[in-house]
């Protein structure tokens, strides 16, 4: 086997991240909807067929690829265990926060495909199920924050004189649990900045989400060779 | 405590001492915390009931109408047997005589699923004439109780198998285990008399 | 990193940077600690902010879930906002357990802790964290039509009292392995005592069927005793835990071991 496709699992996250770019940006809307919105316009907006063909594209290659980060997240699971507290729980905590997010992804996912797929429902059943895509994207940040910050401390804790990642993994991801936590109130109001729409909700949110993504990417590339050796979980 | 020149004598690695000195310091078997706590949990199931009998007095009389007295006896019968059968195992036991032992326990697992059927058949001939959980307050309280109890019965006959294969190898022999579970068997046996009692019987 | 490792200084705070920095067990005191602090989030959360618990009547009209939603709409929002953001403490506390399974002796241990995991965390995002959304969109729009706010409602309380497959299994699992475990990592008693909790997931299922009486999901059986028998069943599990976390031997790790040996003196840190 050729050398270079020994990291394939890693090398397939940049892609994945590519094709998660390109679904968001087929959205209708590149910011969300606004809560504020009546039943009767949630209605309109999904009954309009530019806008209900635009979801679905979106939806159906946002569900494709929705676990597609995985192997980001397994490779950084793995070298976990290459940390000097590797042979305990840290690594386990990070795969089940993990797939506990994608899980809450997927619900949202398949709130709006429904919301989409028969517009003539009534317009309270479309807006609740708009409602409920909107708060299961928003508010589920817990899974992320869980993933940050059982990684950060697996990076602190990591005192050997070689450590795994580098110690401005752990601030990064301190960081980045901190810009999350205000978008787990999203569903707290429905106008302001805390609102789903908000600024600190959602752009704090999703660029965190991809610079924190670039950045880890970044870590466990530099750190691919580590993961020759074996782990202390073995 | 296993010291470290023994440890280093025998040769043993640092966690295979570490598991040693746990079993040393937990040799406490402990079933019978389970028990008080259950008996506690189970009073409560049965003060529950009591108030509500008193509060709808009049349809539970009706309803107790359609338990039948004999399934009544006859599964209070099987369990008191089954009980007498463990007993005589237990001693068999404490006499080394382990065929004997093991017989008896088979017998009293045999007692058990007696039980089991019976308390299976009995709920669908109830069923079949109408009598079914949703159908009243006491229904509720006599299939729920009735099938808390059937679980515990099953617990019973998954400690009884274990006791079984133990008794049957000669290198598990243990009469700990014995002891455990024929005290949760006899448990098991008292709740149903109970149970018998305040809803076969109170009239 | 060779040097010796100082002496735990006093001080609250000084000590717990000590244990942090050299203590070989500290990732599972912190998950350790996850625990109480976990249960005292939700328990906070579901009694007093959000007063999801203790649950309402199951026979409310649609006048009366509006109400109920229109009353305590922000708290509820507000109360599952803070579960949301903690909720990592919960995961680090069923694979602690999770984790403590597969140092048990036991055969095909690893399997048992690995399927432990699974079947907590899998209860913990259908079973605590699904009428976290559903509370919080309902509650969002109370003005919403009363029909589908008790769906949500119904929702709410069956996803939380009918996930009780996850639990059921988790615990079966916990309890299995605490008595047939040859290690004794857990006490045999504490074992016998872990059936009440996987019962309670039996004793729980009439509340998706009936509204009223004693089985409902506010009853006093099903709701009432088995809460009172859990949260008892957790001060123990807590001591247990905190008991079998001392006890357990150091996971085969070299630095770990290298680190216990250091603090114990054993090993000079440069050998000549």
């Amino acid at each position: 086997m050729p050398k270079s496709l020994n990291h394939t699992l890693l090398l397939s996250v940049p892609i994945i991240g590519m094709i998660w770019i390109a679904a968001f940006l087929v959205f209708p809307t590149y910011t969300p909807m606004s809560p504020t919105m009546t039943a009767a316009d949630v209605a309109a907006f999904y009954g309009n067929p530019a806008n209900a063909t635009r979801v679905q594209f979106s939806m159906i290659v946002f569900n494709w690829f929705e676990i597609g980060m995985v192997g980001l997240y397994a490779t950084i699971a793995m070298q976990m265990q290459r940390m000097s507290h590797g042979g305990g729980p840290l690594a386990w905590v990070y795969m089940a926060v993990t797939l506990g997010g994608a899980c809450m992804f997927a619900a949202a996912n398949l709130f709006w495909i429904v919301a989409a797929y028969r517009p003539d429902r009534a317009p309270e059943a479309i807006q609740l199920l708009s409602d409920m895509g909107w708060v299961c994207f928003t508010v589920p940040t817990g899974f992320l924050i869980g993933q940050a910050v059982t990684l950060a401390f697996a990076v602190f804790l990591d005192d050997r004189g070689d450590p795994v990642f580098g110690r401005w993994v752990g601030y990064l991801n301190v960081v980045a649990a901190i810009a999350w936590i205000p978008a787990a109130f999203g569903a707290l109001y429905t106008t302001g900045p805390l609102a789903w729409d908000g600024w600190i909700t959602f752009h704090l949110r999703i660029w965190t989400f991809a610079i924190y993504n670039i950045a880890m990417f970044i870590a466990a590339w530099n750190a691919r060779h580590r993961l020759d050796k074996p782990s202390v979980a073995e | 405590m296993a010291s470290p020149d023994i440890a280093a004598s025998l040769g043993l690695t640092a966690q295979e001492i570490d598991k040693a000195e746990r079993h040393e310091a937990n040799l406490v078997d402990g079933i019978w915390i389970f028990i008080v706590g259950d008996l506690f949990i189970f009073a409560s199931y049965f003060v529950t009931y009591a108030l509500w009998r008193n509060w709808e007095h009049g349809i539970f009389l009706a309803a107790q109408q359609h338990l039948s007295l004999g399934f009544g006896l006859f599964n209070t019968m099987a369990l008191l047997v089954s009980s007498w059968t463990l007993a005589a195992a237990l001693k068999a036991m404490r006499a080394g005589d382990f065929d004997a032992a093991g017989w008896l326990t088979l017998a009293t697992m045999g007692f058990g699923l007696v039980f089991v059927v019976s308390k299976i058949t009995e709920w669908s001939v109830e069923v079949s004439h109408g009598f079914v959980f949703t159908s009243n307050m006491f229904s509720q309280f006599y299939f729920w109780t009735t099938g808390v109890h059937i679980l515990h019965v099953f617990f019973g006959l998954l400690a009884l198998f274990r006791l079984y294969l133990e008794v049957k190898d000669p290198a598990c022999r243990n009469l700990a285990t014995a002891e455990s579970a024929a005290a949760f068997w006899h448990m098991v046996d008292l709740l149903w008399l109970v149970i018998f009692a305040l809803m076969y019987l109170m009239r | 990193m060779t040097g010796a490792v100082p002496p735990i200084p006093s001080g609250w705070f000084a000590k717990m940077a000590w244990h942090l920095r050299h203590n070989p067990k500290a990732d599972l005191w912190v998950a350790w600690f996850s625990i109480p602090i976990a249960y005292n989030i939700m328990g906070i959360v579901y009694f007093t902010i959000t007063h999801m618990m203790p649950p309402p009547d199951a026979t409310k009209n649609h006048a009366q879930i509006v109400e109920f939603f229109t009353k305590f709409g922000f708290e509820i929002r507000l109360g599952f906002g803070i579960m949301l953001v903690s909720l990592a403490f919960l995961v680090w506390a069923n694979d602690l357990i999770g984790w403590l399974i597969m140092k048990m002796d036991i055969p095909h241990v690893k399997a048992w802790g690995y399927a432990y995991m699974i079947a907590m965390c899998g209860g913990g995002f259908t079973g605590a964290y699904m009428s976290a959304f559903t509370m919080s969109v309902a509650s969002m729009r109370p003005d919403r039509d009363p029909a589908m706010l008790e769906v949500l409602y119904d929702l709410t309380y069956i996803s939380f009292d009918g996930t009780m497959g996850f639990f059921l299994f988790g615990s079966l699992i916990w309890t299995y392995t605490i008595l047939a475990d040859k290690s004794r990592l857990f006490p045999k008693w504490f074992g016998y005592t872990c059936i009440w909790n996987f019962t309670t997931e039996f004793l729980v299922s009439p509340a998706v069927i009936v509204h009223s009486g004693p089985f409902s999901w506010n009853g006093t059986i099903a709701f009432w005793i088995d809460t009172v028998v859990y949260i008892l069943w957790q001060i123990v599990y807590v001591f247990m835990l905190y008991y079998a976390v001392k006890r357990v031997d150091p996971p085969q790790d070299r630095f770990r071991l290298k680190r216990i040996a250091r603090l114990t003196g054993q090993l000079t840190p440069h050998p000549a």
